[in-house]
């Protein structure tokens, strides 16, 4: 579940007369919202990372400014926000303008996105929910491919399939994934 | 390309492995192709939320630790930026490196007490809410205390005031009091010296609870109302909401949970004291205060306890031995007809009471409905028969009545009250024009109210006088939409009707439940004030239908859960001054009062000792941990409901409850013991999760 919106409120508050436990609590509460929120709008994990720690950092700085009313994380994803904007157009400002790679496309292609909040949505909680529908099998894969980190053709091993029926296999998970998550947010 | 070969392409990239041949076929198919493109976006979002899932509590600790490095980065530049400008400046008046250096040592010192590691600027922890001629000393200084002041750490009160924190917390100081706010690194929150202080902590967070310390310990809080006092012989705790921990500075522990008390003498561990503070062995986990009064008998109930009629609806079911003693052994004061397949065929289905008309008409199904509907005589229970819903072929797609239905709709409801009324003489006491409809007509009341006002015509012409109300309303928090309502149809309905089921379902936990079942008196304020309004005189409200919640299954259905849900129900319906309070249903398989064997659930139990004993207005009694045990006493009976999951010893202190003996009903997840009569115990303990019923014998 995401975390109960008055209990933040009260880290924060004590953030803001200096209790720094109070505030590394927000952010191990919260980081998991705001990686999911930044990595629908980005291309690539460096820049999520990137986005979280900045999110944080002017979070921080800004404390004082938030009025408690029970929506710090609606708050700090308007501050993510800005931030992946910032950050995709000082990495295409780092790169010749004809680059024509094909992260230079995407970084170009996200920008031009523009990376709107949505309002109320569970970023965390809706892909864990989604998780727990797939097959014992499908999950055991993922875990392997993401939590353990193993390569294609260790996976190929582990689940005696071609490399290539498993590179299909996995794109068929995300894909049944991203409609689950679609799906969730077309009922909120 | 093949899909195999594009999807290992895409694999590749995500995983960082593209060979630079690989690298450039991707790149051209993206660049030419805005699908594939997308696509590939897609699967890079998808990846990286897994990632990012599958990081988890060690990916959250990576970046804490680097959100604290960028913190103390900052702050170490900006203190070197500082030093740097005022020796530039210093160095431009006087020229002398000595002073220079003097003074970015003195700032360097100066912000590096200030700005701890990522501190922001301090904040105020507090303000004064009444100041009530109360001093505050700050530093050497002592000044009158004013409302609105800003409190900060190391500051003294004394005296009578109140004081809110930063986070919503109240606390109030006697006369007598000595508080202090202590910095964070102290441990505790605040320093109770001396005096009492009163407290309404909001839930804190665990890792940062807010803490009290006293001469002789600490009082640990963990969201909750409590009282604290200290004089010379120690401290003392009663807790009336949520739970504190009482620490002794020389060791040992009591968590004071609601309803309890504690104190702590100086020099002593801490130990449990009763009401008239006597130390005991075991604290009193509540205390229920009240007056009782037998009142003049014979005592009619004020709230009729009803059951919703959903197997009995269906005539072979209805008849059956086991489905006849259990209603009998419940003995609800009111039966109502509300199941919506009743509106369905009755050849069809075995609950349905219409039939179905060669030229595409409706008509009602007499024998069923004569089979189903009890005759008056040697019936106990009052008749509220509901007509549920329009008929499936009268509704548009978002379940309103087509309007070229309206008119054949309303002979429909004037032609059951000819039925049930007249041809069959069942006596009915209440109608009801739908239930629920006010959610199906939520952007349009006016509509609705016109449909209903033309049904209560076409009904009262039949049988002039009868008693409607219509719908019984499924949403209770629109004023706006009431008000709308009943602007259009005040005075036209005899008495109002609301359904009970909590949000959530199966996913709520026991105590969401329970609490939703204990705000039904809002609901029916909400619903009085919105038909007040409308200039009407007052009408009486029922409470119609209430269910644990509407997900079957779950087997609290058929627990004590189920049983305590509908005792709250009742208890609020009855101070809330409600007319009747209706349970969903009589014995289906998820929702019966009794197993569709026969036998009775909790739920079942519980109806028929509310049934039976709850006589009389409600008299005065509060419980002091509502949250833990509600209390309800009337002329009929002493109702105790105990939430707890632990079983709770509970001190009673009701007057005029002494001279007479009284049986005790006790209603848990087994089923129902009776004991028999006895004085009524100053302490009592309650099971876990149950439901108990002193009644008064004559």
């Amino acid at each position: 579940m995401p975390p109960d919106p008055h209990e933040i409120d009260a880290l924060v508050a004590k953030a803001r007369t200096g209790n720094t436990q109070a505030f590394d609590n927000v952010v191990m509460a919260l980081q998991g919202e705001v990686r999911q929120f930044a990595c629908a709008r980005v291309s690539s994990a460096d820049v999520v990372e990137e986005v979280v720690q900045a999110t944080f950092v002017t979070a921080f700085h800004k404390l004082d400014s938030y009025e408690p009313r029970a929506c710090f994380l609606p708050w700090l994803i308007g501050i993510a926000a800005n931030h992946v904007r910032s950050e995709l157009r000082r990495r295409l400002r780092l790169r010749p303008a004809d680059d024509e790679t094909l992260e230079a496309l995407l970084l170009r292609v996200r920008l031009a996105q523009d990376a709107q909040p949505e309002a109320g949505h569970a970023y965390a909680d809706g892909l864990q929910a989604c998780l727990e529908r797939l097959q014992p099998r499908a999950r055991a894969l993922l875990h392997s491919r993401y939590g353990e980190e193993r390569s294609l053709s260790a996976l190929a091993q582990q689940f005696k399939q071609p490399v290539g029926a498993l590179a299909v296999t996995l794109h068929r998970l995300r894909a049944t994934l991203r409609r689950c998550l679609e799906a969730g947010r077309a009922s909120a | 390309m093949s899909d195999q070969r594009l999807e290992c392409l895409r694999e590749a990239y995500l995983l960082g492995t593209l060979t630079p041949a690989e690298r450039q076929e991707l790149s051209e198919l993206c660049r030419h192709d805005a699908g594939q493109r997308d696509a590939l976006l897609a699967e890079v979002e998808m990846d990286l939320r897994l990632r990012s899932l599958y990081a988890g509590e060690a990916g959250g600790q990576r970046t804490l630790a680097a959100v604290r490095h960028l913190l103390n980065q900052e702050r170490d530049s900006g203190m070197q930026r500082t030093v740097r400008a005022v020796s530039r400046r210093t160095h431009q008046r006087h020229g002398h490196r000595w002073v220079m250096a003097l003074v970015a040592a003195c700032l360097v010192v100066g912000l590096g007490l200030w700005l701890r590691p990522g501190q922001p600027p301090p904040a105020a922890l507090g303000h004064v809410l009444v100041a009530n001629g109360a001093t505050l000393q700050r530093g050497d200084s002592v000044q009158a205390l004013s409302a609105g002041q800003a409190l900060h750490a190391g500051d003294s009160l004394s005296g009578a005031t109140r004081v809110a924190w930063a986070d919503g917390s109240q606390l109030g100081l006697s006369a007598t009091g000595r508080l202090r706010l202590l910095p964070v690194e102290a441990g505790s929150t605040l320093s109770l010296d001396a005096g009492d202080m009163d407290a309404h902590i909001v839930p804190q967070p665990a890792a940062v609870p807010f803490a009290i310390t006293t001469p002789q310990g600490q009082a640990v809080v963990l969201g909750t109302r409590f009282v604290l006092s200290v004089d010379a012989g120690g401290t003392n705790l009663r807790v009336s909401e949520g739970r504190v921990r009482l620490l002794a500075s020389r060791g040992g522990e009591l968590v004071v949970s609601a309803g309890q008390q504690a104190e702590l003498p100086t020099g002593a561990a801490p130990r449990w004291i009763d009401a008239t503070g006597v130390a005991v062995n075991n604290p009193v986990d509540a205390v229920v205060t009240g007056t009782w009064e037998r009142g003049q008998a014979p005592l009619a109930p004020t709230l009729a306890v009803g059951l919703n009629v959903f197997v009995g609806v269906e005539a072979e079911r209805a008849i059956q031995p086991a489905y006849r003693d259990a209603l009998a052994a419940m003995a609800p004061a009111l039966l109502r007809f509300a199941r919506g397949e009743q509106i369905h065929d009755s050849a069809s289905h075995p609950a349905g009471w219409l039939r179905l008309d060669a030229d595409g008409g409706y008509s009602w199904d007499a024998e069923r409905i004569a089979r189903v509907v009890p005759p008056a005589e040697g019936r106990r229970s009052e008749l509220l028969v509901s007509i549920p819903d329009f008929p499936t072929a009268w509704r548009t797609p978002d379940q309103r009545l087509r309007p070229d239905c309206v008119e054949r709709f309303a002979r429909l409801c004037a032609d059951l009250v000819h039925v049930v009324d007249r041809d069959l003489d069942r006596r009915v006491s209440r109608w009801e024009i739908t239930r629920g409809t006010d959610v199906t007509y939520a952007d349009d009341p006016e509509a609705l109210a016109d449909l209903v006002l033309r049904c209560a015509a076409a009904m009262q012409a039949v049988k002039p006088g009868l008693r409607l109300s219509g719908p019984a309303f499924a949403r209770c928090d629109r004023q706006d939409w009431l008000e709308a309502y009943f602007a259009r149809i005040a005075g036209r309905l005899d008495y109002l009707s609301f359904c009970v089921w909590p949000s959530d379902g199966r996913q709520a936990e026991d105590d969401q439940l329970w609490d939703q079942a204990e705000q039904i008196s809002e609901r029916a304020q909400t619903l009085r004030r919105a038909w007040a309004a409308s200039g009407a005189p007052p009408v009486e409200v029922l409470q119609v239908e209430s269910a644990l919640h509407n997900e079957a299954p779950d087997p609290r259905f058929a627990g004590a859960e189920a049983g305590i849900f509908d005792a709250l129900v009742m208890i609020s319906a009855a101070r809330a001054g409600l007319a009747a309070s209706c349970r969903w249903n009589d014995m289906d398989g998820w929702f019966g009062a009794y197993a569709p064997d026969g036998s009775p659930r909790p739920a079942g139990e519980v109806l028929a000792l509310f049934a039976r004993h709850l006589r009389g207005a409600a008299l005065p009694c509060t419980s002091s941990a509502p949250a833990r045990v509600a209390a309800l006493a009337c002329p009929g009976a002493l109702v105790l409901v105990n939430r707890w999951p632990q079983p709770t010893r509970l001190g009673l202190a009701v007057q005029g409850a002494d001279a007479i003996p009284w049986e005790r009903h006790v209603v848990t997840d087994s089923g129902l013991v009776a004991h028999g009569p006895t004085s009524l115990p100053r302490q009592v303990l309650l099971p876990e999760r149950s439901i108990t019923l002193f009644v008064p014998q004559p």
